[in-house]
């Protein structure tokens, strides 16, 4: 009896086999990490340190992964962002890899891997015999040490020409290049051009910054009871007893009203070949090439054949003075053929040149015009047929009558 | 006509020479122009399989007007694997010669922005990028930013399915399904490789174990029960040797794959995972 329910169970195993792989065809799952090699060096027991990773794909469609730690270091290890995680072919996402050792770690080298996976595209339900999951390693090694280094270096300086009434700001970057937090001292004394005489004067210790960071400390300073004019200001960055730099920076104080807003459209970009249907992402970059911090939207025409066919446009986002930001507005095509998109960013009141690109729409797989074609043609020549054999068949009828 | 009068007439005759060979001289060598520090992007991260789209920088400065700048280009390229004079080559050398000139800052002054579109299997090392300026009298000048860094970039692709076909129970596949691997950054790897059984949560006779999956990552059309590796729940290393892409098609190779049906199986879908994970080469 069990054999012959064994035999029945297997006689139909082959039926169902071909059923279950009778899956869709293959596709390409591709992912990819960049740097293939993280190196931490003198990072203290106990300490910190941090570095970045990218991860991408080929893949249009937008693809979730999981990122995870293997190996000696593995419990040290955090991610941010850890949750969430997609990349799709123009999104690649950057990971912040943390390092944070235990305090009881012997001194040494560790090493370990950073495991970037998709989710398995095809499984369970009607799925074949096996999904695949794509993934990918980065080498990671963490020399630890048990001595304190504190070293940093100033990266850059700068200060912005500012109004009456408004503080004047500077800029600092520094990278803390040792294995402890610093919290660098930096002092300002500000004097008229090529005057001696310190007019105004602050000091600022209030950030700190973990080992392995940069960070870009913004200082005010307020700029009370001096004149317009040119100013001179020393500026001086300590670590401890240390200094790091020293930098006269100029700076000029203008009449209200005088500083500029100035943006520029530097490109519009977007995926030239697409097919129906596609959501076309459109970005564009916009950088703030003026004195002040600007809100800047985009706003786009689409043209199919000289004909406007959509508007399109992005959220307002701020640029700040010197940065280029990307603004996205999203286009849906529904007829194959070209398309222009003629946009300009609106931003503090001003527009900028109009700037051009090209979606090439093709007709979505499996709706070639051709195929159309050819059923109308097939489906006319059934007509026809059915109506020559209906001809056929009541000439003969009209012949039995006759005779 | 006194000496004096004659030494006044001669000299006038002579600084009046200087000045005008001075003059016609200046007016036909202006100056060149000035490419001021170029900034890039760096480092560079590439996306696998596909293209980032990186900037060279500049402001370009012409003693007395801007719009004396005719045009700017650029070239990035691994001097480690090629020279500047070399042509464009995927993994080594890019140019542009048509980089934008943006608005100007003053008369003299206006920012210059090239681009390149480079391929995920450019080589990972610091390259330069060097800027060229042209003016509308045929005279150039340029600067360079050296050192910028290309990641490396540890990539691949796979088909997303493993279709083993119709098999009886007891059997084992007699041909080998493929499935396809793309090395998809610009350093070579290896692979490790594992698996899930495949299973039906509906089963009561048997799944399908792990170890029912074999592979061979090198030779095709392997016996089943010979030159085969048995899949495992945990990551296996295997030695796939697949090198980054030159400029022909893409680097690509087979891993080859069968499966055997246990004897008692229920008519149910089978189902499980198969992971490549693409590792450093050693």
């Amino acid at each position: 009896m069990e054999k012959k329910s064994v035999k029945f169970v297997s006689s139909i195993f082959l039926f169902s086999l071909c059923l279950a792989f009778s899956a869709p065809s293959a596709q390409a799952l591709s992912i990819g990490i960049s740097p293939a090699e993280l190196r931490f060096d003198n990072v203290l027991r106990g300490g910190y340190a941090e570095s970045t990773v990218s991860v991408s794909t080929s893949s249009e469609t937008p693809l979730n992964f999981t990122i995870g730690a293997e190996g000696a270091v593995k419990g040290w290890i955090e991610f941010e962002p850890s949750q969430s995680l997609t990349i799709s072919r123009d999104e690649m996402k950057r990971v912040s890899v943390i390092v944070k050792p235990p305090a009881d770690v012997a001194n040494g080298i560790y090493t370990g891997s950073i495991i970037v996976s998709t989710a398995s595209a095809r499984t369970g339900g009607t799925g074949a015999g096996a999904g695949v999951t794509a993934g990918t390693t980065s080498d990671i090694t963490i020399k630890i040490t048990g001595e304190e280094i504190k070293k940093a270096s100033v990266e850059n300086m700068e200060v912005k020409d500012t109004e009456e009434g408004y503080p004047v700001e500077f800029l600092v970057s520094i990278l803390n290049k040792g294995n402890v937090i610093i919290t660098p001292l930096i002092t300002v004394e500000i004097s008229k051009k090529n005057g001696t005489e310190v007019l105004r004067s602050a000091n600022y210790s209030q950030t700190s910054i973990l080992p392995t960071k940069m960070s870009i400390i913004r200082m005010k300073t307020g700029t009370e009871g001096l004149e317009k004019g040119e100013y001179a200001a020393k500026v001086r960055v300590f670590l401890g007893e240390e200094k790091l730099a020293e930098n006269t920076l100029y700076f000029s104080l203008l009449e209200r009203g005088t500083l500029s807003k100035k943006g520029v459209l530097q490109n519009i970009w977007n995926d030239p070949w697409v097919n129906i249907g596609d959501v076309v992402k459109i970005d564009a970059y916009f950088e703030n090439q003026g004195e002040l911090l600007v809100s800047g939207k985009f706003k786009g025409e689409v043209y199919r054949a000289g004909r406007l066919v959509e508007v399109v446009e992005s959220e307002e986002l701020e640029a700040p003075v010197g940065k280029t930001i990307v603004l996205s507005a999203y286009f849906r095509p529904e007829f194959p053929g070209q398309y222009v998109v003629k946009g300009s960013v609106i931003y503090g009141g001003k527009t900028t040149e109009t700037k051009e690109s090209y979606i090439n729409v093709s007709p979505q797989t499996g709706q070639l015009p051709a195929d159309y074609t050819l059923l109308a043609i097939a489906a006319l020549v059934a007509v026809f047929a059915i109506a020559i054999l209906l001809k056929a068949g009541l000439k003969r009828g009209r012949l039995r009558d006759k005779r | 006509m006194g000496w004096n009068l004659k030494i006044l007439i001669f000299s006038t005759a002579v600084f009046c020479l200087i000045f005008l060979y001075a003059r016609i001289g200046v007016l036909a060598n202006p100056a060149p122009p000035v490419v001021s520090d170029v900034m890039a992007t760096d480092p560079v991260d590439l996306n696998a399989c596909s293209t980032v789209v990186i900037w060279c920088n500049a402001t370009i400065s012409d003693a007395t007007d801007w719009k004396n700048i005719d045009t700017v280009n650029a070239t990035f390229w691994d001097p480690a694997a090629t020279t500047i004079d070399a042509s464009d080559d995927n993994s080594t050398h890019y140019t542009n010669s048509t980089c934008r000139l943006e608005a100007n800052y003053s008369l003299t002054d206006v920012p210059a922005n090239c681009s390149f579109t480079v391929q995920y299997y450019a080589n990972p090392a610091d390259w330069t990028c060097k800027m060229y300026a042209n003016n509308t009298a045929g005279e150039s000048g340029s600067n360079s930013k050296t050192d910028v860094t290309i990641n490396t970039l540890r990539a691949l692709d796979a088909n997303d399915t493993i279709n083993f076909g119709a098999l009886s129970p007891g059997a084992n596949s007699t041909a080998d399904v493929n499935n396809t691997i793309v090395n998809c950054g610009n350093v070579v790897i290896d692979l490790n490789l594992n698996g899930t059984n495949l299973t039906n949560a509906s089963a009561t006779l048997a799944n399908i174990s792990v170890s029912s999956v074999k592979y061979n990552v090198t030779n095709p059309g392997q016996d089943y029960t010979a030159n085969m590796t048995s899949l495992s729940a945990t990551p296996t290393y295997a030695n796939f040797t697949l090198a980054k892409r030159t400029n022909g098609g893409l680097s690509l190779n087979n891993t080859h794959w069968k499966i055997g049906i246990p004897a008692s199986i229920e008519n149910l879908i089978f189902t499980g995972n198969i992971t490549f994970t693409a590792v450093a080469d050693t």
